[in-house]
């Protein structure tokens, strides 16, 4: 009976100590929580936080031609694009309105990956939380922007990053 | 593997004559039974040939008619048995393989739900998936229309 | 005569009475929304009755309004602990229906994926049965190696958990340079120091083996009447893996050991999980071993209009994820089935808990480690 309690104690004591020392060793690694938002994890290429519209850096404008293939591609129907619309109602390559819904967009990557024309790019953008529903929808500008002031990349079918 | 398939063929077609007994390309054997003899081919599948593990019952509308498919698995044999049966849309009764095989329990609930098959003789025909309340219809029919409130779309307005 | 004894001949002369207990479905170890009713006596549970649905949202319908590739980013949200697996199963149903050839290369890249997705998914469910006994500090210990295999994922496929990185016909894109050192590195660390550390800290604690050994015995038979997939089979005593007895995608060509064990308690289910991260670990280093060059994307057709049916699964973490598709020669599937492991899993429940103390329900549910957003699809 006292050797089966002195057993249970010896255990215990046993698993106690080495548990610790498990604990203890962490002293002595380096230490990998970030302390957001004060520090910031860099993120690696190819990272995806929300779609982008390349700028042309040549002409600065927009390489999109309101295609309409990457609203077509969308799951969510997050993309509404509509094209400039000229004289005698001919549609000119050029988008007139192209709004993404970030209330729907799930950053699946499936939108760049249809675009033709190398206009539509994932940027690495996902502080994007607004106050308000509405601005959660970002015009052609705003996208732009993102394009401007984030890293983008576009990976498509089977290339390296 | 395709001696077995094979094997369970003749059996099949020996004890049922009258049932369509194929083999697919991916090398399962598909069986398509008439609903009648579901529990009979169900009893016999299962004790005399080894057919042990049930993965799925799937329900498949097919907008005529309703098919109920079953995956099962011999774990012995590393054999596949595919049975489909077809069921009326209107008066969906189909004897449940609850009682064969108890993991069909969940599976054929769910097919209530979806497709508002009845099981005779299941031993707990409840909805699973949805509300005790539903009265919304069977989710998974293609005459389904959803009458729940849509969430209005975003437009900028601003 | 006291009042306690007074107190309890009382209790006999009514008799027990049954007490009903209401778990979940926010409660915080029931892993996801999960409800179960149970019917007490005293501490023992006699019956069990879990209740689902709480996270439906009906994936089987709503893929059917996409066309075949756009299913892939939402079936990463089923078992959203293993989403290439789940990936990896949904394309290659539709690779075989539509007879759509992958490049070598591709093929081993999806099998590292998977096999790091199973080590990662199973980290996790170290953590979490740690905390279900009470144990916090392994729960941590288990997240920190996933967050770190996280960032290994996220330098591939550019997402931390919903990758939607399999393509039909590949993977999305090749693996960036000198990340194959990376991963090799991880594993290094998880077989030397990690797993150890785990047996150290967990594993070898009296506590544990109290709590574990012996405790939510699931027979053979029962095993396979209700359809229980994964480490649940394999830990009471079935020898069966997808993976080595029906290959798929290029399983056939590693060397790896089934893990099983024979007493289907709750112990033999956890180890069946800590072994199994190690033979995922030797697969992936056969398979950077074995890996050729070349393109990781064949040729899709532009039109895709597979006609016919077919099942087809792939050995996830929890067990055998299921894909049944019927196809109609249009471009939209015409329906998905998908079988859920947990969702067989978790049907065992009932038969479980029977029995038990309310206290290791908990461990029960621990164990079967069911993942809501499957289960309840
Ligand atoms: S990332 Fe996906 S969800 Fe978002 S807009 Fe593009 S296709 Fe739609
Ligand atoms: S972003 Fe690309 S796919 Fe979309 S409308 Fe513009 S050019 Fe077309």
């Amino acid at each position: 009976m006292l050797g089966g309690v002195l057993g249970n104690v010896y255990n215990a004591t046993k698993s106690l100590i080495k548990g610790h020392l498990v604990t203890l060793k962490e002293l002595r690694t380096p230490k990998i929580t970030v302390h957001y938002p004060d520090e910031r994890l860099e993120l690696p290429l190819g990272s995806r936080g929300m779609p982008a519209l390349k700028v042309n850096q040549d002409t600065g404008l927009l390489n999109c031609t309101a295609c309409g293939v990457c609203a077509r591609e969308c799951p969510v129907d997050a993309i509404e694009v509509e094209a400039v619309v000229g004289e005698k109602g001919r549609k000119k390559r050029y988008p007139a309105i192209y709004n993404l819904d970030m209330t729907h967009c799930m950053q699946c990557n499936l939108c760049v990956e249809a675009c033709p024309f190398d206009a539509l790019e994932m940027s690495d953008a996902f502080e994007i939380s607004r106050y308000d529903l509405d601005d959660l929808i970002f015009d052609k500008e705003q996208l732009a922007e993102i394009w401007k002031t984030h890293k983008a990349v576009r990976i498509t079918g089977g290339e390296k990053l | 593997m395709s001696e077995i398939n094979e094997k369970v063929k003749g059996r099949l077609i020996e004890q049922f004559p009258g049932v369509e007994v194929s083999e697919t390309e991916f090398g399962q054997v598909e069986v398509k039974a008439p609903k009648e003899i579901i529990a009979d081919l169900a009893r016999f599948v299962r004790e005399e040939l080894d057919f042990d593990y049930l993965t799925m019952v799937a329900g498949v509308d097919y907008i005529e008619y309703l098919q109920l498919v079953y995956h099962i698995r011999s774990l012995k044999d590393y054999a596949e048995l595919i049975i489909k049966v077809d069921v009326d849309s209107e008066n969906a009764v189909v004897a449940s393989v609850a009682p064969i095989w108890t993991g069909a329990n969940w599976h054929e609930r769910e097919a209530m739900d979806m497709f508002g098959i009845q099981f005779e003789g299941h031993p707990d025909p409840r909805p699973i998936l949805l509300p005790e309340d539903w009265q919304g219809g069977h989710p998974l029919r293609k005459d389904f229309i959803d009458k729940r409130p849509k969430r209005e779309r975003q437009f900028r307005t601003r | 005569m006291s009042e306690i004894e007074a107190r309890r001949l009382k209790a006999e002369e009514v008799g027990h009475e049954k007490l009903i207990l209401n778990l979940g479905p926010q409660h915080p170890s029931t892993h996801g929304v999960l409800r179960v009713i149970t019917t007490l006596e005293g501490e023992r549970i006699t019956e069990a009755e879990p209740d689902i649905g709480f996270l439906h949202r009906n994936f089987e319908k709503i893929v059917e309004g996409w066309t075949w590739s756009q299913v892939i980013p939402l079936t990463d949200r089923n078992d959203y602990l293993a989403n290439i697996n789940n990936e990896h199963a949904y394309v290659l149903a539709v690779e075989k229906l539509a007879g759509i050839e992958v490049p070598e290369r591709a093929e081993y890249i999806r099998v590292i994926m998977s096999e790091l997705n199973r080590i990662a998914s199973h980290l996790l469910t170290f953590g979490t049965f740690a905390m279900d006994m009470g144990a916090f500090t392994p729960f941590l210990y288990g997240f920190r190696e996933r967050e770190l295999l996280y960032d290994i994922f996220e330098k591939v496929t550019g997402a931390r958990m919903m990758h939607n990185y399999v393509r039909l016909s590949g993977v999305r894109n090749d693996l960036p340079d000198g990340w194959d050192k990376e991963v090799l590195e991880f594993l290094d660390r998880l077989e030397n120091d990690v797993i150890p550390d785990y047996y150290d800290l967990l594993i070898k604690n009296p506590i544990f083996e109290a709590r574990s050994l012996g405790v939510g015995v699931l027979t053979k038979e029962d095993a396979i009447a209700y359809g229980a997939a994964g480490p649940i089979l394999r830990g009471s005593g079935i020898d069966w893996d997808l993976r080595r007895d029906m290959p798929y995608s290029i399983y056939d060509r590693f060397d790896f050991e089934v893990i099983t064990r024979e007493e289907g308690d709750h112990y033999a289910r956890f180890m069946v999980r800590m072994d199994e991260m190690i033979e995922s670990a030797k697969i992936i280093r056969q398979a950077f071993e074995q890996m050729p060059e070349g393109p990781v994307m064949g040729k899709v057709p532009r039109v895709l209009k597979p006609e016919g049916d077919i099942y087809s699964a792939v050995e996830g973490p929890r067990g055998e994820i299921g894909v049944y598709l019927v196809g109609d020669g249009n471009f939209k599937p015409y329906r998905v089935k998908w079988r859920a492991p947990s969702f067989s899993n978790l049907s065992i429940l009932p038969l479980m808990a029977k029995g038990q103390f309310v206290a290791d329900i908990v461990l029960t549910i621990g164990t079967l480690d069911p993942i809501f957003g499957e289960v309840d699809r």
